[in-house]
């Protein structure tokens, strides 16, 4: 699945790790998502939009070739 | 939200899991350390552990493992939980190796089932496709 972290990340001059932290995940767990990876599960999908003051559809992106 | 304040939770945060995974590895490496000690000086003949004592240590060594892995899964996020999950089901399908193996050996082609090599092979598989999913 496509997806804006790594952009809003960067507009807030998160680091990976930063990010990691304010969700009590790896560092790893970001690095997998935003590389498309892995698919947060919703409960992460919406710490991640409360986070980012957005919504989960402003950050996750559908993805029409899967 | 302070955004000071939440970069300093963000710090406790990783510290936290950083902590608890380093205790969860010198555990296990502790307990392995420990026994493989335990066994050199036992087939050494410099210490005598008597049946009942293997027998208790094991057991205790067993749960100790058991109860360690309980306690990672649970430390880990989704992402690693996930990474945790396929690793355990391809490891657990290396398994079916012993039905080849079995079948080699009765055909006089292969040394007798050593189930030793075969968790060590499913665990090499486990810890290759875990760290393999989680770092590269």
């Amino acid at each position: 699945m496509n997806n804006r972290l790594k952009v809003l990340r960067a507009e807030r001059n998160w680091s990976q790790a930063e990010l990691a932290g304010r969700l009590d995940v790896s560092r790893q767990a970001i690095n997998a998502i935003e590389t498309g990876k892995h698919d947060p599960s919703l409960v992460l999908a919406f710490k991640l939009a409360k986070i980012f003051d957005s919504t989960i559809e402003n950050i996750f992106l559908e993805n029409h070739d899967e | 939200m302070n955004n000071s304040s939440t970069s300093e939770l963000a710090k406790q945060n990783n510290h936290k899991r950083f902590k608890k995974s380093a205790l969860i590895y010198i555990a296990s490496l502790g307990i392995g350390f420990l026994t493989g000690c335990a066994m050199v000086l036992h087939k050494n003949g410099t210490i005598h552990l008597s049946t009942n004592t293997l027998i208790i240590g094991t057991s205790l060594l067993t749960l100790c493992l058991y109860v360690l892995t309980v306690v990672w899964y649970r430390s880990m996020d989704e992402f690693e939980q996930t990474s945790f999950n396929e690793a355990g089901n391809i490891a657990f399908h290396t398994g079916f190796l012993a039905f080849p193996w079995f079948i080699l050996n009765e055909l006089g082609v292969f040394p007798p089932l050593d189930a030793i090599v075969l968790l060590f092979v499913m665990s090499t598989v486990f810890v290759i496709y875990y760290y393999g999913k989680k770092f590269l």
